[in-house]
């Protein structure tokens, strides 16, 4: 084999390769779909529709929209407490700083479950103002804080404070030289916490299931997960699932379109 | 105009102190140059002084305002760092209005000032450019115009020409003089590069392990070391361990022995008999003479050329003067004659050379 066959014989494995690997991560999607389009007729015969996505629009929505509310507020208190909090942890030394950092990250080592139990308990028998919408809201904060942190600290690490001390002496005061200078460097990671925060509680199934026992609130996975319990997979439940799916992705391209890549674009200039 | 001026400032990490009770003063619209070894705590009372990092003790003085407890927002200071500072997100023109809307200065204002300063650092036309689209030295000169339209107190700057290449280094110092000079600004400048420290300096504070060793004009820090750390620092020397012989009070030199050698070198008041001296003589002032010329010098050894190596614009010849060896700078076209000179008797005469009291040993 001459060495223009064996590039060749390479580049097609691997394009081969990327394709089977394409292939495995869309198959759900792909598989999602197709059964939310084909509709069943008594007769044995298939039918390609898009009724049962009319059906949903009606019932669905407004979990979506509860999705999504849950979803921008978990952001929103996390943004606002895991990057301060990120620069802190990285930029001081205080005592207890090791032990603060392994207990906020603790609560990925917890299992899901035990964690919504957890929370079930202390906001159903201790505070009882937090269920509902707010209890949602407060349990992924918690739950998902310690993915701001992490994403907003390899930024911070990598974060010449140079800058800092170059706004600093140009005459910009603590905040304005964060909000100028220090938030447009570390966008990366502030657009990785906030996208995996976003897809995370947008999509979280298990503390769902076990908060909405006492109140019934329902988020939209849990309504999918609820209707496929009740009426199996249904072309209906295959187009819910569809929804969601769509939704996460679409909201995570718009984001890197419009917000991600203005600061990626400053750090590659670096 | 401002007078900078610090009292005492010391700054300790754990038990190591980085800088250890440094007095400085830079009277106003003088340059004044920080010169010292890596890690010698000259960067660290930069930062004191700009407000960077807070000293444990001491204080710091902007004319006779205490400015230690004020943050570096609120100095007036320009600060002009190691390594290229410009933010990456911003091109040339945000980078030099920056500090003029933090000021809250006019539209109208911050353009008129933008064009003035990249004049004065020729970089007129590049205010559209991104930073990485910069060279090393077009982005120093950006940086220099951006302290610059703050229109700072005092200039601060921690070892600029470090990371560029020699050719533009040479050329930016000169060019940093020159800025000093137009604007008239107090400048107190970092640097480990005793060349770069004499072309552009008014006065140097030469520093060793955190300590000021020595305060002089470039000049002075030449002729006159007064420690066998400055002497050995800045440009090279023979030392050489003496004991003092006799002493002439009228005309102020002093007979000093060194093994089988003996010298006269001028010393200063509170120098006795017998005390321990450190002698220094630089290389370029030893000269090969003839028999003829002795009379003109005051000291005159004979040796024996043990080695030498042609280094372009001097030749370096090592003479064994009675078991000490003694290094030569030859210039001119003479620095020829010496190139396969191993083994041939001369004659050696100088004039100049200087003691430091107390020192026993010698400088690494």
């Amino acid at each position: 084999m001459n060495r223009r066959t064996s590039m060749l014989f390479v580049n097609s494995a691997c394009y081969l390769y990327l394709i089977v690997c394409c292939a495995i991560l869309l198959l759900p999607f792909t598989v999602t779909l197709i059964r939310s389009v084909s509709i069943a007729q008594p007769d044995g015969s298939v039918v390609f529709s898009f009724s049962p996505y009319n059906e949903i629009v009606q019932s669905f929505w407004p979990k979506i929209n509860l999705s999504l509310s849950i979803a921008l507020i978990t952001i929103g208190i996390d943004t606002l407490v895991g990057v301060p909090a990120a620069y802190a942890l990285v930029r001081y030394d205080f005592k207890g700083k090791k032990a603060l950092f392994s207990f906020i990250n603790g609560v990925w080592y917890v299992p899901g479950v035990c964690y919504a139990m957890a929370l079930v308990l202390a906001y159903y028998f201790v505070y009882k103002f937090f269920l509902g919408f707010w209890g949602y809201v407060a349990a992924y904060s918690c739950g998902f804080l310690f993915l701001m942190l992490l994403t907003c600290m390899v930024a911070f690490r990598h974060f010449d404070p140079r800058y800092e001390e170059a706004a600093r002496c140009l005459g910009a005061g603590r905040l304005r030289s964060f909000l100028h200078v220090i938030l447009p460097l570390i966008g990366p990671g502030v657009t990785a916490g906030i996208l995996l925060t976003f897809v995370l509680s947008f999509n979280e199934f298990v503390t769902a299931l076990l908060l909405a026992g006492p109140t019934r609130l329902m988020t939209a996975p849990l309504r999918v997960y609820s209707d496929i319990r009740m009426y199996g997979v249904r072309e209906t439940v295959a187009a819910e699932a569809t929804v969601l799916q769509l939704i996460s992705l679409i909201v995570v391209i718009l984001y890197l379109k419009f917000v991600g890549t203005r600061y990626l674009r400053g750090v590659i200039l670096v | 105009m401002t007078r900078v001026k610090t009292q005492n400032i010391t700054k300790r990490y754990e038990t190591v102190a980085a800088v250890d009770r440094v007095n400085l003063e830079a009277e106003d619209r003088k340059f004044v140059t920080l010169l010292g070894p890596s890690g010698c705590g000259k960067s660290t009372t930069l930062k004191i002084i700009a407000g960077l990092i807070y000293p444990d003790e001491g204080w710091v003085y902007f004319d006779d305002k205490n400015v230690t407890e004020l943050p570096p927002d609120k100095r007036n200071i320009g600060f002009v760092f190691q390594r290229i500072a410009l933010f990456p997100h911003m091109n040339v023109r945000k980078n030099i209005a920056f500090g003029l809307r933090m000021r809250h200065r006019l539209r109208e204002d911050i353009e008129r000032k933008i064009k003035e300063v990249l004049e004065i650092v020729h970089m007129e036309g590049f205010e559209n450019r991104m930073p990485s689209q910069l060279s090393g030295g077009q982005a120093q000169r950006i940086e220099i115009a951006r302290v610059l339209a703050t229109d700072p107190d005092v200039l601060l700057f921690d070892e600029p020409l470090s990371n560029i290449d020699a050719k533009l280094r040479d050329e930016l110092k000169y060019e940093i003089r020159r800025i000093q000079r137009e604007t008239g600004k107090t400048m107190i400048y970092v640097t480990h590069d005793q060349a770069e420290a004499f072309a552009i300096s008014d006065k140097i504070y030469v520093m060793n392990n955190g300590v000021v060793e020595q305060i002089g004009t470039p000049v002075e820090l030449y002729v006159n070391p007064v420690t066998p750390f400055v002497a050995s620092f800045i440009g090279s020397n023979n030392f050489l361990k003496g004991r003092v012989l006799d002493l002439n009070p009228s005309t102020k030199v002093a007979r000093v022995s060194s093994g089988e050698m003996e010298m006269r070198a001028p010393y200063s008041n509170g120098l006795r008999i017998d005390d321990q001296v450190l002698v220094c003589i630089r290389p370029e002032d030893i000269s090969v003479i003839g028999e003829a010329e002795r009379s003109k010098y005051s000291n005159v050894v004979q040796g024996k050329i043990d080695e030498s190596v042609f280094a372009g614009l001097l030749t370096r010849i090592n003479v064994d003067v009675k078991g000490i060896t003694l290094k030569i700078d030859v210039q001119g076209s003479d620095r020829f004659s010496y190139l396969n000179a191993k083994g041939k008797e001369v004659l050696l005469g100088f004039n100049k050379c200087s003691l430091i009291a107390g020192a026993t040993e010698i400088p690494a």
